[in-house]
Formats: structure tokens, C-alpha cells, sequence
């Protein structure tokens, strides 16, 4: 038996609309100390990665490990049916064919129930190694997701470079170039707001927009993002989510034509 | 055409039968009613023949029981009522012609039948003339050795199939799919039956004289479809054909632009399984990007 409630059922729902656009069908692994999901876009250049802690739930169950085959398309209408203030329960036998989606509304008048069929995925794990990052890169998760949109209408891809000066996002297109550069806050106390490096190599790598700015819808989830690079590895986007995990995205870099040559 | 009663004495040996005026008039002994081999089916079937002028009728019997007639005075038991029909003789000949395919044989010895011997009567009924539209003739006048030619065989029955699709249209006979009934009054003038489907219609009557074979070769020539009328069309083909929709005109309540945009877009909607975001990671650009999984090592049993 398998069963977590989710007071702040509205994550739930973020979640989803984190992912349900990159990744097409998952399996959701639950164990005694969460909830966490693996996967990659159908071309295989990004990864999500996401961890829901057990003690984010209010209760949470898990008798024997469990993997939920997730067609996400399917999952992400079900969670649409789920108002704001919802508590969502998912619930499900050792062997399930169906996973149960209970939404409850605060003064417990309404309950839905939701009852989806389960799949089969055949998936393999990819190991993700600690890797020490050449630069970490901290601002406002708004502030990422504005300069993604506002890059993506000059061209295809971005170019990170991260130096002790700060980091600078540029993107060259048919139309012309765009920079966008961000200088490392001063200002201490105000956590929230800030832009923080932390700088061990000077990097500079190119990215596809399209796919940063899928990332992005993550957005509501968490008032920062991380963003981890590293010279010719993966970018991690990260967005914490505050007392139950996390959402982390991985995306190849563009290998250039001169680090070829 | 004049409705005449076959009255020979014998009661036995009697039917009621629509036959031509020139037929019912003539002299009984001069018809006779021979069987011939069926061109379609294979099978022997009966036709009257009308020695004087050389033409061959096709023996239709409409039987339902309990049915009987009055004949004079008297009750003729068996009710059935045989219609005879006009064929062109050349259809009965066309199998024989087709066996001897690469000879040229008189017509003489090219109908010779051990099942059905009255086929050499037919002999009677076609001219040198009529022979030619469908053979190739060889020798003079008094022995002439025919072989079948399929191009002028085709043309034809092309010519056949058009002539009698203008003739159906002209007596406003519907040869659109489906059925109506003959009182039924369209409310828009124009009918919606193209040539197309007379043409089709016409061919369905017409290859009930043919092989098989030959059926193939017109069709593939004519570029017919044959249609399966027995099969209900499915409810999506009835959308995409045109002539499969109302015969009425409501077009000005549902323009045919909305209707084929309709269609246009359930059929879209088969083909895109992907999402709006999908086709967009779709449109990437990735030639420069390696798998991300070529970064991280596999682990079949992580966590």
C-alpha cells in the first residue's frame, strides 16, 4: 500500500506543469523516503530529475517500493481537475494496475476521486555523479525565466559566460545580438533577490533556448534557481522547492565547430 | 413493346410473358427459346431467339408465390411473368471468341459448344459488321476467320457503357449511391449524380455480361472503382466523398469550406500526436548537441 497526502496540494499541480511538457511518460518511483522521477525528453538531450521527500507529505506511506508507469499527458489532465487549495492523495496497491488521485477540498465538502491506469516503462536510470561545477549561478527564478524568453526572441540558443566579472547571457540571431549581463548583488541580507556566483574556472558554454525555457515553467515553484555549468558537461537548472525537494533539469551543451577542430 | 400471352393449347406449356410487338406478332414457330451460356456466370440460361429478325432476347422470371393467372377462362397455375429483354449477341459470343484467344478461326468453328449446342444459332444473329467492332478479321467474303482483339474490345464496350449512361441520364434513372425511390422529387433542380456515377452504374450493369477478366481490363481502362455497395461505408468515408453526402443543398446553413475544414482537422488530429510543446522541442536544432545520457553513467538499479 501506497499512500501521500500532499496538504499544499498546489505543488502537486506545479509539478506537473514542470514536466508534463518535456517528458511524455515516467515511472515514478516511490520508496520509503519519497517520491522521485527520472527522465528524459523524447530526443534525449535534457533530463528531469525530481524528488518529492517523504516528510513533505502529511502522512506518507510506502510498504515496499513501488514504481508508478506515468503516461504524464494523462496525469497532468487529472491534476488540472485539482483546485489550488485543494490536498491531493495518491494512493495505490504493492502491485498496481491504477493509481488513485484523491482531491480534497479545505473544508472536506468536495472529493474527487480520480482513478488512472497505470503503464508500463521500460526506463533506465542514468547516474548523475557529484561533479564539482566550474561556476554556480543563483538568482531569482523570475529573473532566469525573463531572460530566456527575452533571449529566445533574438535566436536559437544562448551562450552562458560565466567570468569574475558576473555572468552574461548572449544569444546572436538573423535579427542581431542580444547580451544580457548580471553582476553578483552586493546587498546581503535580501536572500531572495540575489544574484550569486560562486566561481571557480571561468566558463562559457551554449545552450538551447528552446529547452531552457521549458525549464522555466518551473518557475512557480521556487523564488530561485540554480543554475550548475560546467565546461563541455550538462547544465543542471535547479529549482529548490522549499520543505519537499526538488526539480532538477539537465541539458547537453551545443558542442561548438572550434572545440571540434 | 406489347404484353401478349404465349397461348399455345397445351396448358402445360404456357407462361405469360412481356415480349416485343414484332416478337408476339410473328408466327410462334419462328421464335424459338434456346439455352446459351451464361458470358458472366458460367452457367446455362435461356434466351429466345427470333429467327426472323435475327435478335436475341434475355428471359427474365419474376415468380412469387401464391401467384396464378387468368387466361381467358381458364387459370393458368404457374403465376410466374417472363420478361424478355433485347441482348447484343456479341456478349454470348465474347467467351468463345475469349477461349481461342490467339487464332483466327471461323465463326463456324469458334462456336462449337458440347454442353450448350444452340450457341452456333448465334451464328445467325451477328453480321460480319458487328463482328469486327470487337475482332480482327481475316479472308474473304465467303470464309471469314475472326480473332479477338482486346483494344477494339475495350473501345467497345467503352463506347457501350457511355452511350447507355447518357441514355439513363436522359430517362432521369438515379444511379447515385444509395437508393430512391422512383416518385421521389428532388427539392433542388440540379442532381447531384455525376456522369462519374453513371458511368459507374452503367459499368455494374453491363459487366453482368462480362468476364470476369474483361471486367478488369474495362475497369482498369475506364479508371472505374469498383464499389463494395454491400459494405456499409464507414461513417468517416462518408465525409471525405462527395457523392456519399446529402442529396439535398443545405450548403448555405453549412458552407462546404467549414465542412472540409471539419474533416481536414479530424484528420490532423490523427496525425499529430504530438503536443504543441512536443512539436516544438521537435523543432530544435540538436546537430551539435550529444545525448544527455552520454554524460551520466547508467545505472540499471539506482535508488
Amino acid at each position: 500500500m501506497f499512500e501521500a497526502r500532499l496538504v499544499q496540494g498546489s505543488l502537486m499541480k506545479k509539478f506537473m506543469e514542470a514536466i508534463k511538457d518535456l517528458v511524455k511518460e515516467a515511472n515514478w518511483d516511490c520508496t520509503g523516503t519519497g517520491i522521485s522521477l527520472q527522465a528524459m525528453d523524447t530526443s534525449h538531450v535534457s533530463l528531469v530529475s525530481l524528488l518529492l521527500r517523504s516528510d513533505g507529505f502529511d502522512p506518507y506511506r510506502c510498504d515496499r517500493n513501488i514504481s508508478l508507469g506515468i503516461n504524464m499527458e494523462s496525469m497532468a489532465k487529472i491534476m488540472k481537475c485539482a483546485s489550488n487549495d485543494d490536498v491531493i492523495t495518491i494512493r495505490s496497491e504493492d502491485h498496481p494496475d491504477n493509481v488513485t488521485f484523491v482531491f480534497e477540498s479545505p473544508n472536506q465538502e468536495k472529493v474527487c476521486d480520480y482513478e488512472m491506469k497505470l503503464m508500463d516503462i521500460d526506463s533506465e536510470h542514468l547516474g548523475i555523479p557529484d561533479t564539482e561545477y566550474d561556476a554556480i549561478i543563483s538568482m531569482p527564478a523570475s529573473e532566469f525565466q525573463r531572460i530566456c524568453r527575452d533571449l529566445s526572441n533574438i535566436g536559437d540558443s544562448v551562450k552562458i559566460t560565466c567570468n569574475k566579472d558576473g555572468v552574461q547571457f548572449s544569444a546572436q540571431g538573423d535579427t542581431g545580438i542580444g547580451k544580457i549581463a548580471l553582476k553578483q548583488n552586493a546587498v546581503i541580507d535580501k536572500e531572495d533577490g540575489q544574484v550569486s556566483i560562486e566561481l571557480n574556472d571561468p566558463v562559457s558554454l551554449t545552450f538551447a533556448l528552446r529547452y531552457l525555457t521549458f525549464f522555466t515553467k518551473a518557475t512557480p515553484l521556487a523564488s530561485t534557481v540554480t543554475l550548475s555549468v560546467s565546461a563541455k558537461n550538462p547544465v543542471a537548472v535547479e529549482y529548490r522547492v522549499d520543505d519537499i525537494g526538488y526539480i532538477r533539469y539537465y541539458l547537453a551543451p551545443k558542442i561548438e565547430e572550434e572545440e571540434e577542430n | 413493346m406489347a404484353s401478349a400471352a404465349n397461348q399455345n393449347k397445351c396448358p402445360q406449356n404456357q407462361w405469360v410473358a412481356i415480349l416485343p410487338a414484332a416478337i408476339a406478332n410473328t408466327n410462334g414457330s419462328k421464335n424459338r427459346i434456346i439455352t446459351l451460356r451464361h458470358p458472366r456466370f458460367d452457367i446455362g440460361c435461356q434466351f429466345l431467339l427470333c429467327q426472323e429478325s435475327h435478335s436475341l432476347f434475355e428471359i427474365m422470371e419474376f415468380k412469387e408465390e401464391p401467384r396464378s393467372w387468368f387466361v381467358n377462362n381458364t387459370v393458368q397455375q404457374n403465376g410466374a411473368l417472363l420478361i424478355s429483354t433485347p441482348v447484343d449477341p456479341i456478349f454470348m459470343i465474347l467467351p468463345y471468341l475469349a477461349k481461342v484467344k490467339d487464332k483466327f478461326i471461323p465463326m463456324d468453328q469458334i462456336l462449337m459448344d458440347d454442353k450448350f449446342p444452340s450457341c452456333s444459332r448465334l451464328y445467325d444473329c451477328v453480321s460480319a459488321n458487328d463482328l469486327a467492332k470487337v475482332c480482327e478479321c481475316k479472308g474473304s467474303e465467303d470464309l471469314f476467320a475472326y480473332r479477338l482483339s482486346t483494344d477494339k474490345l475495350i473501345g467497345w464496350i467503352q463506347r457501350k457503357i457511355e452511350r447507355v449512361a447518357d441514355d439513363l441520364r436522359h430517362l432521369g434513372v438515379y444511379a447515385g449511391t444509395g437508393s430512391q425511390s422512383e416518385t421521389f422529387t428532388r427539392s433542388s433542380k440540379d442532381s447531384s449524380t455525376s456522369k462519374d456515377d453513371y458511368i459507374k452504374y452503367t459499368f455494374g450493369l453491363i459487366s453482368d455480361y462480362l468476364s470476369k477478366d474483361i471486367c478488369a481490363l474495362v475497369e482498369k481502362k475506364m479508371n472505374i472503382t469498383s464499389q463494395k455497395i454491400e459494405m456499409p461505408p464507414s461513417k468517416k468515408l462518408k465525409q471525405e466523398t462527395k457523392s456519399q453526402g446529402p442529396t439535398d443543398d443545405y450548403t448555405k446553413f453549412n458552407p462546404p469550406s467549414t465542412l472540409a475544414a471539419q474533416v481536414q482537422s479530424s484528420h490532423d488530429d490523427k496525425a499529430r500526436k504530438l503536443t504543441s510543446s512536443e512539436r516544438k522541442l521537435k523543432k530544435v536544432d540538436k546537430t551539435n548537441i550529444k545525448s544527455i545520457s552520454s554524460y551520466f553513467f547508467r545505472d540499471k538499479k539506482a535508488s
